[in-house]
């Protein structure tokens, strides 16, 4: 078209140029905008930014930067007893899901299988949910991440209500731990470990300061720990570097599954050589038979074990020393067939420092205010297997997930997918697609934990009562052009609710804390106080929940315990292959430090955080002993083949000199298939719990998911990681002892360190030349 | 005709230069849709609002009620739409709320702004409205009405006010010598009362910022603005 | 009323790492990103080594296995007095303000890299890219703080819009900034208190009180580059046993 003079005047004219200037200048048109809303609440004033309290879903306290609406930053709750105004590397992660690019936009339904979703609207979608649960009564099974609380509680109600069950999957289960504390404490909820006011910490297997049950908290106490007038001494035993055995003093490096024999010899050496109060030693020898012990005498099993008798001495000699000392453990040294015995083993040694209760020690929770559900666990392996073969008969109606990937989670023995596809209904509550939504019929997208009311009590808890509620912090996101509703999404249980109708006592899930606080008002005690109902309220909104300091648990401590030895076991590891090329080692999975058990993989933050022992990112890889790499001829970025009897994945080795030779360990979390997990995660690493072979600890039938022994070899070829080592390259290469890191000895100064240290470089030199 | 050309290519090229050299330095001449006065959505008169004048038609003519008496601006402090101004970033633009509390019934009913106005506010699907901005700073400034204005109301610094309008501060003043918010505006943003169509009379370019800050003793550390 | 503090600053920020407390466990790292509105290190930007980090945790090996540690150490602008990076540039988007912050300035950089890499401690990040966000992500940033376009080099500013946030919300309240008022989005998060962020001229402040510290140490201390980041030696209790200093 050719323009005339004049319509091009006109086209340049008038008040838009000033606009298009800009917007070419890289301006975006609605800068040059400034909206009156419709009304203004407190949120949405430009410039002022709200702090809103709420518990996250990891059961930390947080508040959330809000301006204009939308959460800007997440940081601890300074009021809320579990994390002191203190928060996680996945924290600010809620803040990516909820803005999530491939959220789930609306409720979608597939008519049959291998048909594609097509979206159907709310109304219809609920319609369909209350229809799929009335046919459903009496077999009807809601399956979601472990959950506590009122949010328990209420899908509790809403299983019973139609004669179903509630069950809880998580792929690094706690099952054994607990069934550990309650065997020598006889407590029903995980203690709480005053690790800043101990003198010696002695942990086995499990990553506290970086993944295991509240990282947080424990880190809080770990600083304290540390600082002060008095530094504290710690011990840790696992069979690799993780954070934890990173910042101990002494890293025990124990071959998974003798972390029992390990805690036991320890024992022995302290009953021997007396060196706690006799009350103490006989309380914990009380059933032992007379000379048992020395069965664990450290020369007797150094070897076994993989720790050496000096350092079996010495860890001992340590713990019964300065005190107070505390023991605890979990994790991989749960993960284990005698996964029972490793555990009681382990918390039988804070009978002999004499700490249970004490300042320093192990110290017990009060049981859950107004009755609510306090602790949860996953449901047993076992349990699964029996559960899932219920489906794959047909003898299931409705499943309902919600946050339990149990396609991605479970070992492929159990085939739950195809478990899942014998269920005639599969409802799955999600924001990001996962594994097993693929198996779904009916997706409901389901809200961030901002946009949510709830009601949970925080396990592990810190010794008294507290009640941490949730609130909804931000609007629903909206479109930037249409102004609507970004993602359609709703709390998983107010839809529950809805579809049980009056099938169920609660309204919402709004109303339920309300009516919770109103009863924890009328108790009249806690952290705050008001003089009507609704003042209250306001202030446990304010405060991010409720807390009674009092109300502690007075339980003392059992006067003697069963024999810690009574189920000792050795581990029971998995079969291998016959006639596979390569190298045998145990094969230990761990949660990653930013992925968690795979829960945060589709966040791009998540992704990017480099791990803290290799630094890598957005891959995963299997860390390798560096000397038995050498040995093997895999370097840094070798692919290899980790071979079970179950299946085989490939994926790219860094060796380091922080794991036992004998033992490979690859995160969990990766490993989505293509269109799954969102446009961060999908098809990227590989997904180490498909391949564990189905070893169940021999009391509670958890799964031993580190009990597996894998066939190790190269593979083609070699590829760089995405890591951030080597990114900042000078500083890297120490110049001299003591850069960066300074290391003083107890007592020294820095400055003395430093000329030692420059002492030492002088000598380098000149033998150099 | 080739000197004629060559005129006209010098003269276009001067008005260019004149362009880029007024907007280098202070408001680009008003062409073009550079006039710093976009018109509004709704022609929303801060004359009628903030000024306290009798009421002009477009024509020069008095603008009578429907008795046929002259209409005058009430004369509303800023403060009392842009309320957040004394205390954070934004002075806030007031909510469609704020707007119809008084005009559900002030106003003439066959206004045309006024008509919209209501619907927007009071209709059946209520909704914002996109005001054009007059005042923008571009992304690297981070700037706060808030001590600006606690500076300008201080008793003592009220000399430091621009575009003064005297009979207004004298009235503003308050007993402890120091001011009221509405009589400060005037130093970056003009004569706003006495606008039909709000318009960018001051530059606001970084120099004016910066001989205000250094006259004043204000801190002029980079990191003050820029972060 | 305006505060001689707003006219003429009487603080000196700085920071002390304790790197006793530091267990590598990334918070510092995740809060950083989230609240300077740092770019995110996609895949491709980890392979071309450019990955943003104002804040990094470094780990280093001591000894062989069984007798190793992995230590940690969380490195970010070291705010020097004679910062090195400050006199190579051309146009003094970089200079050492009065409140002993080294400062970036944005607009007026144009994109020399020469501070980058004049700095000893690499903690200077080049933006190659216009950093992308899917549109729904952007809700997130931080309004307070710039998204820095392609060609413009960033660092760690001491987040030094909560400064002048805290300082003048102090002064609109009129009351006196007291010590922990500001903190760093680093140091709020660090679960363990290895991070602390306050002013050295409060001299009850616990940055001064740690400053005093016998196990005070400055890194690359012979460059004399004078650091307002300070940092305390990690102890070791097994006494020279494991390979970290013979």
């Amino acid at each position: 078209m050719k323009l005339s003079r004049r319509e091009f005047m006109t086209l340049a004219g008038g008040s838009t140029v000033g606009a298009v200037i800009f917007t070419a200048c890289g301006v975006p048109a609605d800068e040059l905008l400034v909206e009156a809303p419709l009304d203004l609440p407190e949120d949405l004033v430009t410039g002022i930014d709200s702090w809103f309290a709420t518990t996250d879903d990891s059961g930390l306290g947080v508040i959330v930067r809000v301006m204009e609406g939308r959460a800007k930053k997440i940081a601890g709750n300074p009021d809320y007893p579990i994390n002191v105004g203190k928060h996680a590397v996945h924290s600010d992660f809620a803040l990516q899901a909820l803005y999530h690019p491939d959220r789930v936009e609306g409720p979608m339904r597939r008519r049959s299988a291998g048909q594609p979703l097509v979206p159907i609207s709310w109304d219809e979608a609920s319609d369909l949910l209350a229809q799929w649960m009335t046919d459903a009564d009496g077999n009807l099974a809601v399956v979601t991440n472990p959950i506590r609380g009122g949010d328990a509680r209420i899908a509790g109600d809403v299983a019973s209500a139609f004669n179903g069950r509630l069950m809880f999957f998580d792929p690094l289960e706690q099952g054994v731990l607990h069934q550990a504390v309650k065997t020598v404490f006889n407590q029903n909820r995980i203690p709480e470990f005053d690790i800043a006011n101990a003198h010696t910490v002695l942990s086995f297997g499990c990553d506290w300061l970086g993944t295991w049950l509240s990282p947080v908290r424990y880190s809080t106490k770990y600083g304290d720990f540390r600082g002060g007038d008095h530094r504290g001494f710690m011990m840790h035993a696992e069979s690799r570097m993780s954070i934890t055995a990173a910042a101990a003093d002494q890293w025990l490096t124990v071959k998974p599954g003798y972390e029992g024999d390990l805690a036991i010899s320890i024992a022995s050496v302290i009953v021997k050589e007396k060196l706690v109060p006799d009350a103490n030693i006989s309380a914990y020898t009380a059933n032992i038979p007379q000379g048992e012990l020395d069965n664990w005498a450290p020369e007797l099993v150094a070897d076994r074990i993989g720790v050496s008798v000096e350092r079996i001495n010495d860890a001992a000699r340590k713990f019964a020393g300065e005190g107070p000392s505390i023991a605890f453990g979990g994790g991989s040294a749960g993960a284990q067939t005698n996964g029972v015995f490793n555990l009681t083993a382990v918390y039988a040694l804070n009978i002999l420092a004499g700490t249970v209760g004490k300042a320093g020690g192990i110290q017990f929770n009060p049981a859950g205010s107004q009755d609510l559900p306090d602790s949860a666990t996953g449901a047993s392996f076992e349990v699964w297997e029996e559960e899932l073969s219920q489906w794959r008969a047909g003898n299931v109606k409705t499943v309902i997930l919600r946050g339990a990937d149990l396609v991605h989670g479970l070992p492929r023995s159990v085939d739950a997918g195809g478990a899942l596809d014998n269920v005639d209904n599969v409802v799955a509550f999600t924001s990001v697609l996962d594994e097993s939504s693929t198996h779904a019929n009916l997706i409901l997208p389901e809200n961030s934990y901002l946009e949510n009311w709830g009601l949970d009590v925080p396990e592990p808890a810190p010794g008294y009562e507290v009640v941490g509620i949730r609130q909804p912090v931000v609007n629903a996101p909206l479109d930037g052009e249409t102004k609507a509703r970004l993602y359609d999404s709703r709390n998983f249980l107010d839809t529950l609710i809805q579809a049980a109708g009056s099938r169920v006592p609660v309204n919402s899930v709004k109303e339920f804390v309300e009516d919770t606080v109103a009863d924890i008002f009328s108790a009249g005690r806690g952290s705050v106080t008001a003089g009507d109902a609704r003042l209250f309220m306001n202030g446990v909104l304010q405060r991010g929940g409720w807390w009674d300091v009092n109300a502690t648990e007075t339980t003392g401590s059992p006067s003697n315990i069963s024999s810690p030895i009574a189920k000792a076991a050795g581990p029971g590891l998995s079969e291998i292959e016959v006639g596979v090329e390569g190298h045998v080692f145990t094969l230990v999975p761990f949660a990653h430090q930013s992925l968690l058990d795979g829960r945060n993989a589709s966040t791009p933050w998540a992704q990017a955080t480099p791990d803290p022992i290799t630094t890598v990112a957005w891959s995963t890889w299997a860390e390798i002993n560096f000397d038995k790499a050498k040995e093997m001829g895999i370097s840094e970025g070798q692919w290899i083949k980790v071979r079970t009897t179950v299946g085989e994945i490939t994926v790219q080795a860094y060796p380091h000199p922080g794991i036992s030779p004998d033992v490979i360990a690859i995160p969990i979390g990766q490993g989505h298939k293509e269109e799954i997990g969102g446009r961060y995660a999908e098809d990227r690493g590989e997904n180490v719990l498909n391949i564990l072979v189905d070893k169940k600890e021999s009391e509670t039938g958890a799964l031993a998911w580190a009990a597996t022994r894998a066939v190790v070899s190269k593979s083609g070829g070699k590829k760089e990681f995405p890591k951030f080592e080597g990114d900042a390259k000078d500083i890297i290469r120490p110049a001299e002892h003591g850069v960066p890191i300074l290391i003083v000895e107890p007592g020294q100064t820095a400055h003395e360190a430093e000329e030692h240290n420059h002492e030492l470089h002088l000598r380098f030199i000149s033998n150099d030349e | 005709m080739l000197a004629l050309g060559g005129l006209g290519v010098t003269a276009v090229m001067g008005f260019v230069m004149v362009f880029i050299i007024t907007a280098w330095f202070g408001n680009p001449l008003p062409v073009l849709g550079f006039d710093q006065s976009p018109e509004q959505p709704i022609a929303f008169p801060h004359t009628a609002h903030a000024g306290s004048e009798p009421l002009l038609n477009t024509d020069g003519s008095p603008k009578l009620d429907a008795d046929g008496n002259q209409l005058t601006g009430i004369g509303l402090d800023c403060t009392f739409c842009h309320r957040t101004v004394t205390s954070t970033n934004a002075a806030g633009i007031p909510p469609v709320e704020t707007c119809v509390t008084c005009h559900r019934v002030i106003g003439a009913t066959d206004s045309e702004p006024l008509t919209l106005l209501r619907t927007i506010g009071l209709g059946e699907d209520p909704g914002p409205i996109q005001w054009k901005r007059v005042h923008r700073l571009p992304d690297h400034v981070r700037f706060v009405h808030e001590p600006h204005i606690r500076f300008l109301t201080a008793a003592g610094n009220t000399d430091v006010i621009a575009n003064r309008d005297e009979a207004a501060i004298l009235a503003g003043t308050q007993m402890d010598g120091s001011v009221v918010a509405a009589v400060t505006c005037s130093t970056c943003h003009g004569d706003i009362k006495s606008q039909e169509q709000v318009a960018q009379v001051e530059p606001l370019k970084m120099g004016q910022c910066v001989d205000c800050h250094r006259k004043n003793n204000a801190p002029t550390d980079c990191t003050t603005c820029h972060f | 009323m305006v505060t001689a503090a707003e006219r003429v600053s009487s603080h000196k920020w700085g920071m002390v790492v304790d790197v006793d407390r530091c267990t590598g466990c990334q918070a510092c790292v995740m809060a950083c990103q989230a609240e300077n509105n740092i770019p995110l290190s996609t895949e491709d930007i980890y392979r071309q080594k450019r990955t943003f980090a104002w804040i990094r945790v470094e780990r280093y090996w001591y000894g062989d296995f069984p007798d190793v540690k992995a230590r940690f150490i969380p490195i970010m602008c070291q705010h020097c007095e004679n910062a090195p990076c400050e006199p190579v540039c051309p146009v003094f988007a970089t200079y050492h303000n009065t409140e002993g912050m080294n400062v970036q300035i944005y607009n007026r950089c144009v994109g020399t890299r020469y501070c980058a890499n004049g700095c000893p401690y690499n903690v200077r990040f080049f933006n190659y890219w216009e950093p992308v966000w899917p549109v729904s992500l952007r809700n997130q940033l931080n309004p307070d703080v710039t998204v820095r376009s392609r060609g413009i080099m960033e660092k760690c500013s001491f987040c030094v819009q909560r400064i002048r946030r805290g300082v003048r919300e102090a002064a609109r309240d009129g009351h006196d900034l007291q010590d922990g008022d500001i903190g760093t989005a680093c140091t709020d998060a660090c679960p363990t208190n290895a991070l602390v962020f306050g002013d050295y001229n409060d001299e009850n402040s616990r940055v001064s009180i740690m400053a005093k510290d016998d196990r005070k140490y400055t890194l690359l201390d012979a460059l004399n580059t004078d650091p307002n980041v300070l940092y305390l030696a990690q102890v070791d209790a097994t006494g020279g046993a494991i390979g970290g200093h013979d």
